[in-house]
């Protein structure tokens, strides 16, 4: 039987139905239990049961939040309420907004509910910057100020002028705001009809339709009412309450928006055939995953498979000045990739997109639930998903965490690409005595032929300790083309964690520019080749946990001097091959023979 | 015959039908349907011959092609700025806005400002993304739209010319974000893509490689011909001589976020959008503030006069003249080379 797709619009929860969980029992709202919040500090104490570090290790990442004056920290009136809505938390975006070489940063930020008691002095927050490598909150200089219940943020150039966007997903209104280029921003939500009015987790900017404009695939998670939220009674929980899985909830539909090309989006999710049922999701990303030339979308749902959406030709008989509307199959169950080696559908989170395997071909890496492990797809040459988490070493150490953000990325620069994971409980059931709320990150180096180490203990203070993560961008903030993270949690500051890992090799970063492929080039691979083991980078839609990492392609050339050979393929299907690339920063033009020498900004 | 023209009434002129007729037909045409619906609706260029003006940046030497670019793509009805980046005054003293949202250019005529040049309302087509405008050695307006890469020139009969790309070749010029023209007429222009400052020659053609400059916002020339440069760089005010040497005229980072620099004799003068100022900048000093706060809100674009400033402000979206003495007014008003508004002081 096929189940009814879901209006993604926001429901009262009016109807109690039966919990999943024995010992859960759904009850109305009453007040909210903030007695039994715990502070930071109490939380840590609890939850400093850690590992002694380890001596030596491959990376080290410095914390340098307040060094680098990142003054972040998501506000969130209903922590420790136990309501689904406090789960999701935060993320990070990574642009360039003021275009002075210099990435900076937007953080999603909550607001007191239900929404219609915001008061208007909790905002987003843009972060921009300076030439000392100091941030500074900008936001209001920017005219970015407004209130939303935030979660996730899509980067990218949507209307091709060079500067790139900004796509706020929240509970209730999306936003959607166009950079001007001198400092400002617009919000043109309306305009474009983006807004949507569901609780909207990620989204991934990409050019679905291949017209050269980045379209939009919002994931909307479930139907939650701000006013009347759904809790859980318990009796053992020292309030009475926990937190409803979200089983109890229905689902909301994602939404895709094509651009057509003038400031407004068409919403073609049904003639798209994003058709997926009971979709509960938390991450996305978008890849042409089979190589068809046509991006996929892939999504992490919670609890309920994972959809993969294989892109095919566009409908090529659209009427003009009507955007192409792409086709899309949902073919996870015939290609792998919904659920585990054992038939299982995981609670999945967080997303990572990468060949870790360096076989040519980006694979996925899915986090998940406390005492599950997280789930490896390797991709098997654009003909499936194989499960080969077990064979990969990074099954058990996920199981004692709750996975949100994640990326692959190469740290020390060995052509590998390395793991990280940012963990933390969504529901604060310490009372429990195993569920811990605050857990170590974890950060997994290659060690090549496809298998990991934790090494989390050896890379720095930060790992050491036990946090809320959600969500888990990546970017060289400081210029060194060394990739540096930034993370984002629940109850404490964001942090900037800088990568100073002595480093096997150097380093090509470069940056895409598309002409006839969208500008962002989102969707771009590049095919490193020369040397004995040829892999690919790919510059992904989405990915991570709600948050968007720094665009640009990083390649670590281990003991090489000169990358032999990069084959980039554009969207658009144009090839650009780059011989003998010396170590260094780039700017790489669509229909342009030779990049260009960017001289990557002082920091200290 | 003007019921062949394929405009219809108002003042865009869609890239689609600028590709399909060309420029020159929907000039003429445009023409014609204006003198035969309203006299009244043709618009005027102030009838002044005067020297230029202290300042700016190019003479005009053109007036009849002006004149027929004008007549072609105005619109009789006033305007409100919409997102205005830049301006530029021509020797006549008739004001061109650069507007990114317009998107195009606004004219100032009598009866106040109204579209001059509007671009394809469709990303990434030709002016959708206007950021800067200059006149060029014959005073002809040059136009930086980073939705093509490109800088593209009204010419002399309305058409309008792209100076750097190739079909076959995507401009190298990403974000032209502002545009300075020497003595020689070569054609300097900023790229924020690239942190790059491009020469271009006068009649176009492929762009040089002039200097790399992090983040170069904006460009003037003074009377030396050398190049003044603001930018997001380590150093914020950059002077270059015309072989391409540089020295360091306001070192650090005293600008918060600078927009543009006009050359006025020794000074220059800088817009800092959020500082919400106006500054002065002299070599070797510290930049001193000429307007800061209201009404500006996020000065951007701006030009000089014999009399003071004209800026723009993209926040406020409005034109404000900024005397050299630091009072300030509105500048909305027609304005000609021997205007003689006064000034108001806040």
């Amino acid at each position: 039987m096929i189940a009814a797709r879901v209006p993604s619009t926001l429901l009262l929860a009016g109807l109690l139905v039966g919990c999943g969980s024995a010992s859960d029992t759904e009850q109305p709202p009453t007040v909210t239990p903030t007695d039994n919040v715990k502070t930071t500090a109490e939380n840590r104490d609890a939850d400093s049961n850690v590992p002694e570090a380890q001596p030596d290790g491959p990376f080290r990442f410095d914390d340098v939040t307040s060094a680098w004056n990142v003054e972040f920290e998501r506000m969130d009136d209903i922590a420790g309420s136990h309501r689904l809505l406090e789960a999701n938390g935060g993320g990070v975006g990574v642009l360039d907004y003021d275009r002075d070489g210099r990435p900076d940063l937007f953080f999603t930020n909550g607001c007191r509910l239900p929404l219609r008691e915001r008061t208007g002095e909790y905002t987003h927050q843009l972060h921009r910057q300076s030439s000392d490598g100091q941030f500074e909150d900008v936001t209001d200089e920017t005219g970015l100020r407004d209130e939303t219940y935030g979660h996730g943020v899509a980067v990218g150039d949507v209307d091709g002028d060079g500067f790139d966007d900004l796509y706020v997903c929240a509970y209730g209104r999306n936003e959607l705001w166009l950079n001007n280029g001198d400092g400002t921003f617009v919000q043109t939500t309306d305009e474009a009809g983006v807004a949507g009015n569901s609780w909207s987790s990620s989204a991934a900017l990409a050019d679905l339709n291949r017209d050269g404009l980045l379209d939009l695939y919002v994931v909307n998670y479930v139907l939650e009412n701000d006013e009347t939220p759904r809790l859980c009674q318990n009796a053992e929980s020292p309030d009475g309450f926990v937190q409803c899985p979200p089983t109890l909830f229905d689902a909301s539909d994602d939404v895709l928006y094509l651009s057509e090309g003038t400031g407004r989006f068409v919403d073609a999710t049904d003639d798209a055939g994003i058709d997926g049922v009971d979709g509960k999701g938390l991450g996305v990303a978008v890849l042409d995953f089979d190589r068809n030339g046509w991006p996929d979308v892939y999504v992490a749902n919670d609890g309920t498979p994972n959809f993969l959406y294989l892109g095919e030709p566009a409908d090529a008989g659209h009427a003009p000045g009507r955007p192409a509307v792409p086709r899309f199959r949902e073919s996870s169950t015939q290609v792998g990739g919904s659920v585990d080696r054992d038939g299982r559908p995981g609670a999945s989170m967080g997303v990572a997109v990468g060949d870790f395997d360096q076989d040519g071909w980006s694979d996925l890496f899915l986090t998940h639930f406390h005492l599950s492990t997280n789930t490896l797809y390797r991709n098997l040459e654009g003909s499936g998903f194989e499960d080969v988490t077990r064979t990969t070493g990074l099954g058990p150490p996920s199981r004692a965490v709750l996975g949100f953000g994640t990326e692959f990325a190469d740290f020390d620069n060995d052509r590998r690409l390395d793991l990280v994971v940012t963990n933390g409980h969504v529901d604060d059931r310490r009372w429990t005595g195993r569920e811990p709320y605050q857990m170590r990150p974890q950060v997994f180096a290659s060690l090549g032929g496809g298998r990991f180490e934790d090494v989390s203990l050896a890379s720095g203070s930060y790992f050491e300790k036990a946090w809320v993560g959600r969500g888990l961008a990546l970017a060289d903030l400081d210029g060194d083309r060394r990739v540096d993270l930034v993370v984002s949690h629940q109850r404490t500051p964001s942090v900037a964690l800088r990568n100073v890992s002595e480093t096997t090799g150097p380093a090509v970063l470069l940056e895409l520019v598309g002409t006839r492929s969208n500008r962002s080039a989102i969707g771009a691979r590049v095919h490193v080749e020369g040397w004995d083991e040829e892999f690919t980078r790919e510059v992904p839609g989405g990915a991570s946990f709600q948050s968007s990492s720094d665009r640009r392609v990083h390649v670590g050339m281990g003991d090489a001097h000169v990358v032999p050979r990069l084959r980039v393929v554009w969207p658009s299907g144009r090839t650009t091959t780059l011989d003998e690339v010396l170590p260094g920063t780039y700017l790489l033009v669509e229909g342009h023979r030779f990049p260009m020498p960017l001289e990557p900004p002082s920091h200290d | 015959m003007a019921a062949d023209c394929p405009l219809t009434s108002g003042h865009c002129v869609p890239i689609s039908l600028l590709r399909e007729y060309g420029a020159e037909y929907l000039v003429s045409c445009r023409r014609r349907r204006a003198e035969r619906e309203s006299t009244d609706s043709a618009v005027r260029v102030p009838e002044k011959d005067v020297s230029r003006p202290r300042g700016l940046r190019q003479p005009v030497a053109n007036r009849a092609a002006l004149l027929l670019a004008v007549t072609a793509w105005a619109s009789s009805s006033a305007g409100e700025f919409v997102h205005p980046l830049d301006v530029v005054v021509d020797a006549e003293g008739t004001v061109y806005v650069a507007d990114r949202r317009l998107p195009g250019v606004w004219r100032s005529t009598k009866t106040g400002f109204e579209p001059f040049v509007v671009g394809a309302k469709r990303f990434r087509e030709p002016l959708n993304a206007v950021r800067c405008i200059a006149l060029d050695g014959d005073g002809r307006l040059l136009v930086g739209d980073s939705a093509t890469r490109e800088v593209y020139r009204i010419g002399s009969k309305g058409h309008v010319v792209g100076l750097t790309s190739k079909p076959s070749e995507p401009g190298a010029i990403g974000i032209p974000n502002d545009i300075a023209v020497d003595s020689n007429g070569v054609i300097h222009v900023a790229d924020l893509e690239s942190h790059r400052i491009w020469r271009v020659p006068a009649r176009g053609g492929k762009p040089e490689e002039f200097a790399s400059v992090r983040g170069p916002r904006g460009l003037d020339f003074d009377e030396d011909g050398r190049l003044w440069v603001v930018c997001h760089g380590e150093d914020q005010v950059l002077r270059f001589t015309p072989d391409g040497r540089s020295e360091v005229v306001v070192a650090g980072r005293p600008f918060r976020f600078p927009n543009d620099i006009v050359v006025v004799g020794e000074t220059a003068y800088v817009t800092d959008g959020y500082a919400k100022s106006v500054l002065a900048v002299r070599t070797g000093e510290r930049p001193n503030v000429l307007r800061k706060g209201g009404p500006l809100s996020n000065p951007v674009g701006l030009t000089a006069r014999k009399d003071g400033l004209i800026v723009v402000d993209s926040r406020a979206r409005r034109l404000f003249r900024v005397g050299f003495d630091g009072t300030i007014g509105d500048a909305e008003e027609p304005v000609g080379p021997d205007d003689a508004t006064e000034h108001t002081t806040e």
